[in-house]
């Protein structure tokens, strides 16, 4: 697998980034229809109420007001996960946080749809809500979510305990033993693009076609059909340019099936765009963690033993929760190898807009934890941070100790990337009071082992159409959020049929066109999607090259397909272009269109739950972060990360590097400055970009991204996922950094600076 | 958001219409607080009068001695305007870490001023500079001292049919050094947390040779000057360092003068906190460059 | 009631009614189907509605478009030159500094402004110019890679006579 390829591993513009560049590139708020009218949603001001009635005619009646409709009008459920359907697009009898849609207005203006909002009289009967993980647990009587399941098993959503080893022994046995406590805030994805969506119905076929920004079509697709009970092959979902998700976007909104139910009502085009504050509300961003760790380890760095209690606090409604919970322990027992390994969690229901997926979905809190410990763990046997983890990297083709397959493995050649160009060896531990350098690692899958709901069929197809004027098309599912799938596909393609990138056109995003895809999520796209399209490619290829052969008299294996064309290798100023090999083949075939999928081989630990956390192919990252921080003012700044990434192979080291320095951003932002906080009531404080603050480009240092390739054996040319790995280790990257300056352990998320000045002063309290 | 908007060209005219008038119309310079206001319902507006389309109102001047801004002139224009520079290099420096460049070049001084957030970056300097601000109605202008001039939180002493025309800044003693400080969550583009801003002269009637000005932002009601830290540098000058003896003293003075809140920004011990620090910091810059000019 | 309202926008002026409270951003949106200009949060907060008005970077959606009448605006469809990027758009290209490509046009009109008043920033004038242009995917590097390249580019053009 190694040798340079033509296209693959080069440096080429992203094939959208021209349309995006001049503003040519259609998002969904920006696509408008004739007669078209706007979509409010009103919401709960209350974090639990009983909905005793609802009285929309004070807003039917307004002038320029077409269309009114509550619960009732969408009784039937929905979720991501097909075992835990509980949501409504709007309430039916309950609202279950502040913000919880109960009614939607389609009006001739955003202000008239407000307005008539406004006028509608829900009849509130406020319950006490349920505000914590605690609180959650200790009073199963107050269902967040009523019903049977409450009845079984209270505010729990899901529960996990898995036991791999003698916990207990290793523990036991260990020469050192480290304890903590850890939390983790709640954090938004800011995607710059709020949530939109529209839909047009045309009554007379039957037919509805929701454009949207989601991650997910296909199982919105599937949602949409049993919500609106419009059968799935009368619903077109097609995405526009897409903003940015990181997971805020995949998953069914209640702004998709408004839309639409409005439109079928009204009979004209309705369109819905989030406020900024609606973005908060809806959330589905990153879960606060309350998590307990005890590692225990040998002189010689060994883990013999970890033990992780996490309390997972899911808001609302279960989103993707079953997986969260398992992918809150599952992730853990790589890079490092451990000797043995228990995790206990837990999620709850509270009354609070509820978490779902974001970006390192579920892993990157325990991950914080654990690299932390591991930096404890070092301090206390006297061994470089660096040193311990290079020693005991579970290595490549291994299985974890929780049954998960680990194939390619660069985190070795991460640390030493980030050693190297970081100068650890010369600042680790030298650097004086003030100044200090951290170092963390992690790994992440690479797309899941298993469909969201289960079946048989390809978790990615794409269909490639090769046309006469030598144009090839590739039609495929997945949505580029921004990540660069789409010209991920375009580099696969072109590498396998030998032409230049301006030769293909690749059309996604639209249900009517393209094969299933499952979505943009758990960095599945480049893995699935590029073998899917290899595969079909390479079907395209065996056909051109059977085809020439024949008539030029050859063998397909003397053919060579370059430069968008095809020579005799042994008599190269023979050659024809790739369309006159197209009409070749077309004329003994039929229309050149072929399709690939892709499944990944069944894997996991064979034991209920091991599939979660499975994936055909690891990406392993490694971090340094050096900081100062000011011990008056307790403010943190971070002055430069080395982040080295094992994508396997870098289809294209731009895009590489930009999704890596994107990562350590959005995990810098969550270690400094991110936090969604509820009040008494459980209204979010702060619902707004002023107050939720993100890092600027002031606040995020030089970020040095290193591409480490170990050439995976089963990904497109040996490449593996870049786009969520790359978080984890920042933050704790960060904090054992902080400890190097200042001498103090940060357990809690974000580290602010009260609470930094705070742990400072306590922590001369103890030397005093 | 639904208002009728007028835009006069004389001050005459935009006071005619303000005059009688009553809350629901407002003056509007570039809208950077009063759009937000009004998108999100804080304020309801029936009509706007936007000020920006007065010349008189967008000069920065020398007039007798005194730097006259006017209340319509755009941040960013101050932030680089020479003569601001040099007369009152503090409210610079204040005005250079405020907002984002979009927002300093779509925000005025008069807006800024009249807002009267407690966080306001404008106004530690303005306290320090002894500014006064020129209130004007159909009836004529009253000159306001900066200190008398905010009320609390958000309120000012501008009366229905008044409008802030002008900030005067009258020059500063010879050998005047100012500096101003920030602290904040992310380091651009944030309200204070807590702010300080000083000036610092040599005085021969004080028995230390040297008066310092000093205002704090966002740890009162108003921005306010810190008095027991002035009469402390009137006494024994101003501290070398903000770990020396005089200057922990001196953090102390400043926090006197501070009674901040909890707010979801930051708490009050930690805006207290954090004041001393900036306030010894500052105090401290202004003493190395008091001796760097001898 | 509305009112008649006439905006020159990249160069062409335009006539519209409009209701006195509509923002510049609503004007180019949806009544000039210019819709390269974002809303991101409507609040000023986040730079995605960033145009230029007389060279200077504003939040259009805090700028009422009555306001701004007889000023030249720019937005992101005016930087390209009869089908030709602008330096800038094609550096942000070249340098992978576009992702998701929703902040782009705004951060365009940041960047194109800073260039315009100083055209050799320093990488910390650099941060400090697009400080008000929030992005979430790219971590700014290669953003301010691009307009390093990109003023670098520009000012030889400038001394080839080209620019």
């Amino acid at each position: 697998m190694s040798g340079q390829h033509r296209v693959v591993g080069q440096r080429h513009r992203k094939i959208d980034g021209r349309a995006k560049a001049t503003g040519r590139a259609r998002y969904t708020a920006d696509l408008s229809l004739p007669g078209m009218l706007h979509a409010k949603i009103l919401r709960s001001p209350y974090a639990s109420a009983r909905i005793r009635g609802i009285d929309t005619s004070a807003a039917e009646v307004l002038d320029g007001v077409h269309g009114v409709i509550t619960g009732a009008d969408l009784p039937e459920t929905y979720g991501i996960i097909v075992w835990t359907r509980d949501e409504h697009p709007l309430c039916v009898d309950r609202a279950s946080y502040v913000g919880d849609g109960v009614a939607a207005v389609a009006a001739e203006t955003v202000e008239l749809a407000e307005l008539a909002c406004r006028r509608i009289k829900v009849d509130y009967e406020p319950l006490e809500p349920v505000l914590s993980f605690d609180d959650a647990i200790a009073r199963p009587q107050d269902a967040v979510r009523p019903g049977e399941r409450a009845e079984k098993h209270g505010n729990v959503t899901k529960s996990v305990t898995l036991s791999f080893g003698d916990v207990d022994g290793g523990l036991r046995t260990a020469d050192v033993r480290v304890e903590g406590e850890y939390s983790f805030e709640n954090t938004n994805h800011v995607s710059i693009e709020p949530h939109a969506a529209l839909a047009d119905y045309d009554a007379a076929a039957g037919v509805l076609t929701l454009w949207s920004c989601t991650q997910v079509p296909h199982y919105l697709h599937r949602e949409l059909s049993r919500v609106l009970g419009l059968d799935q092959s009368r619903i077109r979902v097609v995405q526009p340019a897409i903003g940015a998700g990181f997971g805020g976007k995949s998953e069914p909104f209640d702004l998709e099936f408004v839309v639409s139910k409005l439109a079928m009502v009204t009979g004209r085009p309705v369109r819905l765009v989030y406020s900024r504050e609606e973005v908060f509300l809806a959330h589905r961003g990153r879960h606060p963690m309350r998590m307990r760790f005890e590692v225990g380890a040998r002189r010689d760095g060994t883990i013999t033993a970890v033990r992780a209690r996490n309390e997972l606090d899911g808001g609302a409604y279960s989103s993707f929760g079953l997986v969260t919970t398992y992918y809150s322990g599952q992730l853990l027992p790589a890079p490092v190898k451990l000797g043995a390994y228990e995790f206990s969690s837990t999620r709850v229901f509270t009354n609070k807009p509820a978490c779902g997926a974001k970006r390192g979905h579920g892993s990157v809190q325990p991950r914080f934890a654990f690299e932390c410990m591991l930096d404890e763990v070092a301090d206390a046997i006297g061994m470089d941070p660096i040193e311990l983890r290079r020693r005991h990297d579970i290595g490549s083709n291994v299985r974890t100790i929780n049954g998960q397959r680990i194939t390619s493995n660069g985190m070795v050649q991460c640390l030493d990337a980030v050693e190297r160009t970081s100068g650890w060896k010369e600042k680790f531990r030298k650097l004086g009071r003030g100044r200090g350098i951290g170092v963390a690692t992690s790994m992440y899958i690479t797309g899941t082992n298993y469909p969201i709901y289960p079946n048989e069929m390809p978790q990615s197809s794409v269909t490639i159409k090769a046309d006469r004027s030598g144009r090839v098309t590739v039609l495929c599912g997945a949505s580029d959020i921004g990540q660069g799938s789409d010209s991920a596909l375009a580099v696969i393609v072109a590498e396998v049929l030998g032409l230049d990138l301006a030769d293909i056109a690749v059309r996604t995003q639209d249900t009517d066109l393209c094969p299933v895809d499952l979505g943009s999520y758990s960095s599945r796209v480049t893995f699935m999607c590029g073998n899917a399209a290899l595969d079909a490619a390479r079907q395209i290829e065996a056909l051109l090259r059977k085809h020439v052969a024949a008539e030029w008299a050859c063998a397909p294996d003397d053919l060579v397909l370059d430069g968008s064309r095809v020579f005799l290798r042994q008599d190269t100023g023979r050659s024809a272009s790739f369309a006159d090999a197209v009409w070749l083949a077309e004329a003994a075939e039929g229309p050149l269109v072929r399709s690939g999928g892709y499944k990944t081989p069944k894997l996991g630990g064979d034991y209920r739950g091991g599939t979660i956390g499975a994936s055909p192919a690891y990406s392993f990252t490694a971090h340094v972060a050096e900081v100062v921080v000011d011990e008056a003012t307790g403010f943190v700044e971070v002055v430069k990360v080395w982040a080295a990434h094992d994508c396997g192979t870098a289809i294209n080291p731009t895009i590489v590097e930009g999704q890596v320095q994107g990562s350590v951003y959005m995990g810098l932002g969550e270690a400094l400055l991110e936090a969604q906080v509820y009040d008494e009531k459980g209204r979010l404080t702060c619902p707004n970009l002023v107050d939720y603050k993100v890092p600027t480009a002031v606040d995020t240092p030089e970020i040095e991204a290193i591409v480490v390739e170990s050439h995976d054996p089963e990904g497109p040319f040996g490449a593996k996922e870049a786009g969520e790995g790359p978080l984890h280790p920042i933050i704790p990257a960060i904090a054992n950094a902080i400890h190097d300056a200042v001498g103090i352990r940060l357990r809690q998320i974000p580290f602010h600076p009260a609470r930094v000045l705070a742990a400072i002063e306590a922590s001369r309290e103890v030397v005093k | 958001m639904r208002f009728h908007y007028h835009r006069p060209a004389t001050l005459g005219e935009a006071l005619e219409l303000l005059a009688g008038a009553g809350p629901a119309r407002r003056p509007i310079a570039y809208g950077s607080d009063l759009l937000v206001w009004t998108k999100t319902g804080t304020r309801r507006p029936d009509d706007v009068v936007d000020l920006t389309g007065i010349p008189e109102l967008l000069r920065i001047e020398e007039i007798d001695g005194d730097l006259v801004i006017g209340a319509g002139a755009r941040l960013a224009d101050l932030g680089r305007h020479p003569l601001v520079r040099e007369h009152c290099p503090v409210l610079a420096k204040s005005v250079a870490v405020m907002g984002s460049v979009q927002l300093r070049e779509g925000a005025s001084l008069g807006g800024n001023v009249c807002t009267a957030s407690p966080a306001g970056d404008t106004a530690p300097a303005l306290l320090v500079a002894e500014a006064r601000m020129l209130v004007t109605s159909t009836k004529g202008t009253r000159h306001v001292p900066a200190r008398d001039f905010y009320t609390g939180p958000g309120t000012t002493v501008v009366g229905p049919g008044e409008v802030l025309t002008a900030v005067a800044l009258p020059r500063l003693p010879p050998g005047t050094v100012g500096t101003f400080r920030k602290g904040s969550r992310r380091a651009a583009v944030d309200l204070a947390l807590v702010s300080v801003a000083g000036v610092a002269f040599p005085d021969a009637a004080a028995p230390s040779g040297v008066a310092l000005r000093l205002a704090l932002g966002a740890v009162a009601p108003t921005p306010v000057r810190a008095a027991p830290a002035e009469d402390l540098v009137r006494c024994a000058g101003l501290p070398e360092s903000p770990d020396d003896e005089l200057g922990c003293t001196f953090a102390a003075a400043a926090r006197s003068a501070a009674r901040p809140i909890d707010d979801v920004r930051a708490t009050a011990a930690y805006r207290l906190e954090l004041v001393g620090v900036l306030a010894a910091r500052v105090a401290a810059e202004l003493r190395a460059a008091l001796e760097a000019n001898r | 009631m509305k009112v008649l309202c006439t905006l020159d926008v990249n160069g062409r002026r335009h006539e519209l009614a409009i209701e006195p409270a509509t923002t510049l951003l609503e004007a180019l949106r949806d009544h000039l189907g210019l819709t390269g200009t974002k809303r991101g949060c409507d609040l000023g907060d986040c730079g995605a509605c960033t145009v230029l008005i007389d060279g200077a970077p504003r939040l259009s959606c805090l700028t009422l478009a009555l306001a701004v009448q007889g000023r030249a605006i720019t937005t992101v469809e005016g930087l390209e030159d009869r089908g030709r990027m602008h330096a800038l758009q094609d550096a942000f290209d070249r340098h992978g500094a576009i992702q998701c490509g929703f902040c782009t046009p705004g951060m365009l009109l940041s960047v194109k402004a800073l260039l315009d008043r100083n055209p050799t920033p320093s990488e910390s004038e650099i941060r400090e110019g697009i400080a008000g242009n929030l992005c979430r995917c790219t971590g700014y590097q290669k953003i301010v890679d691009a307009v390093s390249d990109a003023a670098a580019e520009l000012a030889s053009a400038r001394e080839r006579g080209d620019a």
